[in-house]
C-alpha cells in the first residue's frame, strides 16, 4: 500500500485554498460593489 | 449636501426605484438558502470522502483525492460547456447578459481546472512518483487551461465592451473542442492516465461505496459551482450598475 499522506493534505489544502480564496474574493468584491452602488442611490435620494 | 459638492449622476439611466433591491442588499444580512445548502453539502461531502468510502487497497488514503480530482474536473466540463452555449447565444442576438455568464462561467470554470491539475499532480507523485508527464490526458489538459488564460487575458486587456465580448465568445467555443479530446483521450491513445471507471460498457468498475462518495461530490461542487456563477453575475450587474451611474 502507498502511504503519501502529505500529497492527500498538501493536494485538499490547495483545492480548498483555491475555492474559498476565490469565493472570499467574490463576496469581498460584491460588498464593496453594493456599498458603491448604495453610495449613489443615497445621494440621489437625497437629492429628491 | 450642496448640488456643487455631490457625485456626477447620469441623466435618467437608472433610477432610485430601479436601485432599491441593489441598496437593500447592504443592510439585509441575510444569508441566502444557496449559500447554506451548499456549505451543509460540503460538511456532507467530507464525510464521505474520508470516513464513509472504505480505503483503496492498493492506493491507501492517497485514493482519497479523487474525491475533489474527478468532480472538479466535471464540473470544469460543465462550467466550459456554460460558456461554450453562453457564446453562441451572444455571438447569435449580442445580448449583454449571455456575454456576462459566458465570463462568470468562464473564469470559475479556470477555478476548478487548476484545482484539477493541482490535485492531479499530487496524486501523480505519489502513484507514478513524477508530478507531471507529457501524457495524452494531462497534455490536453494543460491545453484546455492555458485556452481559457488566454479567454480571461482577452477579456482583461480588451478596452472595448463590443470588441472584447465578440472576442471572447469566439474563443470560449472554439477552446470547448478540447473537452471532448480530453475525455476520450485515455481511449484514442495509450496513456498513463487511468481509463474511465464510471461510463464504461459493463457499468461503473469500482465498490458501490466510492462510488456513492463520487456522487456526493459531483453533487457538492455542482452546488459549490451555481453558488460561486450566482455569485459572480451579481458583481458582474453591479459593475454595470456602477459604470452607468459613473458615466
Amino acid at each position: 500500500m502507498i502511504n503519501n499522506n502529505i500529497n492527500l493534505i498538501v493536494g485538499y489544502g490547495l483545492a480548498i485554498t483555491l475555492y474559498v480564496g476565490y469565493t472570499a474574493r467574490l463576496l469581498l468584491k460584491r460588498r464593496d460593489l453594493q456599498a458603491a452602488v448604495a453610495t449613489y442611490t443615497d445621494t440621489d435620494s437625497q437629492d429628491r | 449636501m450642496s448640488i456643487e459638492s455631490k457625485p456626477a449622476l447620469p441623466d435618467v439611466v437608472l433610477t432610485t426605484d430601479d436601485l432599491a433591491p441593489v441598496a437593500a442588499t447592504t443592510t439585509r444580512r441575510h444569508i441566502s438558502p444557496l449559500a447554506i445548502a451548499t456549505v451543509g453539502m460540503l460538511a456532507v461531502f467530507a464525510y464521505f470522502a474520508f470516513f464513509f468510502a472504505p480505503e483503496d487497497e492498493l492506493q491507501g488514503a492517497m485514493q482519497r483525492i479523487f474525491y475533489i480530482h474527478v468532480p472538479s474536473a466535471w464540473v470544469c466540463f460543465m462550467a466550459f460547456f456554460v460558456t461554450f452555449c453562453a457564446s453562441i447565444g451572444y455571438l447569435s442576438n449580442r445580448k449583454e447578459s449571455w456575454d456576462m455568464v459566458a465570463a462568470s462561467s468562464a473564469e470559475i470554470g479556470t477555478i476548478f481546472t487548476t484545482v484539477v491539475l493541482v490535485t492531479g499532480m499530487m496524486w501523480g507523485h505519489a502513484i507514478w512518483g513524477v508530478y507531471w508527464t507529457w501524457e495524452p490526458r494531462l497534455t490536453s489538459f494543460l491545453v484546455l487551461w492555458l485556452m481559457y488564460l488566454a479567454y480571461l487575458a482577452v477579456r482583461a486587456y480588451t478596452p472595448d465592451p463590443s470588441r472584447r465580448a465578440r472576442f471572447s465568445a469566439v474563443i470560449g467555443i472554439v477552446a470547448f473542442i478540447d473537452v471532448p479530446i480530453i475525455y476520450l483521450s485515455v481511449n484514442w491513445w495509450r496513456t498513463l492516465h487511468p481509463q474511465q471507471v464510471i461510463v464504461t460498457g459493463g457499468g461503473p468498475h469500482m465498490p458501490a461505496a466510492m462510488l456513492i462518495a463520487l456522487m456526493v461530490g459531483l453533487a457538492t461542487f455542482s452546488l459549490v459551482y451555481a453558488y460561486l456563477l450566482r455569485t459572480r453575475l451579481q458583481v458582474a450587474n453591479l459593475s454595470a450598475q456602477l459604470e452607468e451611474l459613473e458615466s
